[in-house]
């Protein structure tokens, strides 16, 4: 029994693993229909193999407040050291990424440690758990660029 | 997202709980000073807190020996413990929290030869390259400045050493074991399961049943992980009961069909913590019994339960069951719960209140169990391994001969269970003396028919010695000593491998 399915409810990063896996580097199109779209471009370092493939869970704050809320998903395949995902359409707003890398489904352990890297945006050290919202943050009002760092567990 | 989700990707081992911590680049770690100086302050004005010094790495091939080493006890002593306190100025604020040295005294023809070595996991080798702490502990006090993922981050590997097979572990209690060559004490790599209990807290006290299998828990605080391995350290088996309650366990206990956690009568206070780590917020709860979980150790099936006195409990001698399902065993029991907090003390140059007396225990198939007072003051009990999950007579400990000492123990004591009799040697007022374990004899009859290996720090020389007792006579003069003429840190749990 692949273990993610027992405990996905407990922690956002197996909330990757349940999307379906596009098929290239697509991110899908922001909840908003109208008005301006801008990219962010989303640089991924501390990726230890070239094998497999990122995930990136996009969530967001459009409009100006509210809860967060999940936008879309981004799956690109891994490059060593850095991979670059980029996430277009995306309406002018508060988003955060949630980064995770495996070869097939995120697997934790028995106390909710991913078992394989993952990461946050703008969250240079992993410090365990999910940050909050407001320091992964990146406030989109132009094309912009964020970073995530990978962390494995030992 | 949810507390919840939170706890799940921190995990729930202890050293997770102090990782809530402002993340400053990595050269820029916690500054404290004050807490390496007021050791180094105590340090000047008392000799025995050279137990609580930075050990170092060494290699002998062969050391004093003061008396004649038997012919035919050949093997290695491994002893483990916290052994690297501070870095630069920063020194940690638990005694528990120092990165473990792996000790080996190798017994051969009537020689020894000593080597010792830092366990190279994950932490000790980024703290090394970066030359700071950078990681949380369980005691709290270290803003965190590199990439904490889970237990193992922060695994320091400290806390005991069993043989598997060809390897020798290390073990600590909130993660996975450290595999190391047994003649090189080279560190290979965490235990890997390769499934969901992989570095999931594994506690340093495994217990072999007689056919060599090996049981072992892991702390969940209100759920317990329950572990079965082969001889050679595979998983076989593992499940996950919850416990219906909080409450720390360091130990655990086995019989020939049960296997049993007792939990202590302590429960988290994170708003209380002292330092801000896991260590700091367990306290003990008046009035809260200990909570003992009977387990079948075949199926892992919850048998019974059952309540002893409140208190706290570090370290059981061994465990048998009669053929009426009654179940004995031998606890070191403190009335005063708080003991964890003891151990803060002597990062401040200030000795623990070392207060758990010996008792036995029978916890009859219905009815009230019944808890009989043994001996004052002892700690680190050991049985003959032969004798595990059987019927024993025996319990050997670390004790106190002269009753108004008070900083460490100065004897080890052979306790005899069916006569209520005791036998000790006195080491002396310079000696602070570690755990010693059982080797029987390669053609032993009896129970006590073997030796005690143990070792202790000589505060007053300033060194370290490996001490070598018959075991069915340790109240004489001991047989042998294996001097270190260097002082080494007070170490926690050993193990014997004989060729």
């Amino acid at each position: 029994m692949r273990i993610w399915k027992r405990v996905a409810a407990l922690s956002a990063i197996a909330v990757l693993s349940l999307a379906p896996l596009a098929a290239c580097t697509h991110a899908g199109a922001s909840a908003a229909s109208d008005g301006e779209r801008y990219t962010l471009t989303l640089r991924v370092e501390g990726v230890r193999s070239a094998s497999g493939q990122l995930r990136a869970e996009l969530l967001g704050r459009v409009g100006g407040g509210g809860a967060p809320r999940r936008i879309t998903f981004g799956v690109q395949n891994a490059s060593e050291g850095v991979t670059v995902m980029t996430f277009p359409n995306l309406a002018p707003g508060e988003y955060v990424w949630r980064i995770g890398a495996t070869n097939a489904e995120v697997d934790m352990n028995v106390t909710g440690v991913p078992l394989e890297g993952y990461g946050f945006s703008n969250v240079p050290l992993v410090q365990g758990g999910i940050p909050p919202f407001d320091r992964m943050k990146v406030a989109v009002a132009s094309d912009a660029t964020a970073t995530a760092v990978l962390a494995y567990a030992p | 997202m949810t507390n919840r989700d939170r706890r799940s990707v921190l995990g729930l081992t202890a050293a997770a709980l102090a990782a809530a911590a402002p993340m400053p680049a990595l050269a820029q770690a916690a500054a404290e000073p004050t807490r390496a100086a007021q050791f180094a302050s105590a340090r000047r004005s008392d000799s025995r807190l050279v137990g609580f010094e930075n050990g170092r790495e060494l290699d002998l091939a062969s050391v004093r020996i003061q008396g004649a080493v038997p012919a035919d006890l050949i093997g290695s002593f491994y002893r483990n413990g916290p052994a690297l306190f501070e870095r630069g100025d920063v020194r940690y604020r638990h005694w528990f929290d120092g990165d473990g040295l792996v000790q080996r005294w190798r017994i051969q023809d009537g020689r020894v030869g000593y080597r010792s070595r830092f366990v190279q996991t994950p932490k000790f080798s980024l703290e090394n390259r970066v030359g700071a702490f950078a990681l949380p502990v369980s005691g709290g006090g270290i803003t965190p400045a590199a990439a904490f993922t889970g237990a193992n981050s922060a695994n320091p590997s400290n806390t005991s050493v069993i043989n598997v097979g060809a390897e020798t572990w290390a073990l600590w209690e909130g993660g996975s074991a450290m595999r190391m060559d047994p003649d090189t004490l080279t560190t290979l790599g965490f235990v890997r399961f390769g499934n969901e209990v992989d570095g999931g807290p594994f506690s340093a006290h495994p217990r072999r049943g007689e056919d060599g299998r090996l049981w072992n828990v892991g702390s969940l605080g209100s759920r317990v992980i329950l572990y079965r391995l082969s001889r050679a350290g595979e998983l076989e088996q593992f499940r996950v009961p919850p416990l219906g309650q909080e409450g720390y366990y360091h130990d655990f206990l086995l019989t020939r069909r049960f296997l049993i956690v007792v939990q202590c009568s302590t429960e988290a206070r994170g708003e209380r913590s002292l330092e801000g780590g896991s260590f700091g917020s367990m306290r003990g709860v008046a009035e809260k019994p200990m909570r003992v979980h009977i387990f079948d150790r075949e199926t892992f099936e919850r048998v019974r339960e059952a309540e002893l006195p409140s208190g706290f409990a570090f370290h059981f001698g061994n465990a048998w069951e009669e053929e009426d399902g009654t179940i004995n065993f031998d606890i070191a029991h403190s009335a005063d719960a708080d003991q964890m907090l003891e151990f803060f003390k002597p990062m401040i140059g200030v000795f623990p209140n070392w207060q758990a007396v010996s008792h036995r225990v029978s916890l009859p198939p219905a009815g009230a169990p019944r808890f009989e007072r043994i001996h004052e003051r002892v700690e680190f009990p050991k049985i003959n391994p032969r004798f595990d999950a059987r019927r024993n007579r025996y319990v050997y400990a670390s004790a106190f001969q002269d009753r108004t000492r008070q900083d460490w123990f100065d004897s080890v004591i052979k306790l005899d269970l069916d006569q209520g009799r005791h036998e000790t040697f006195h080491y002396g007022a310079d000696w602070m003396v570690e755990e010693h374990v059982f080797v029987p004899k390669p053609d032993a009859a009896r129970e006590d028919d073997g030796w005690l290996v143990g070792t202790a720090l000589n505060w007053l020389m300033q060194k370290s010695a490996l001490t070598i007792f018959d075991a069915a006579r340790p109240g004489g003069d001991f047989i042998a000593r294996a001097w270190l003429d260097a002082p080494m840190p007070l170490g926690l749990h050993g193990d014997f491998r004989a060729n």
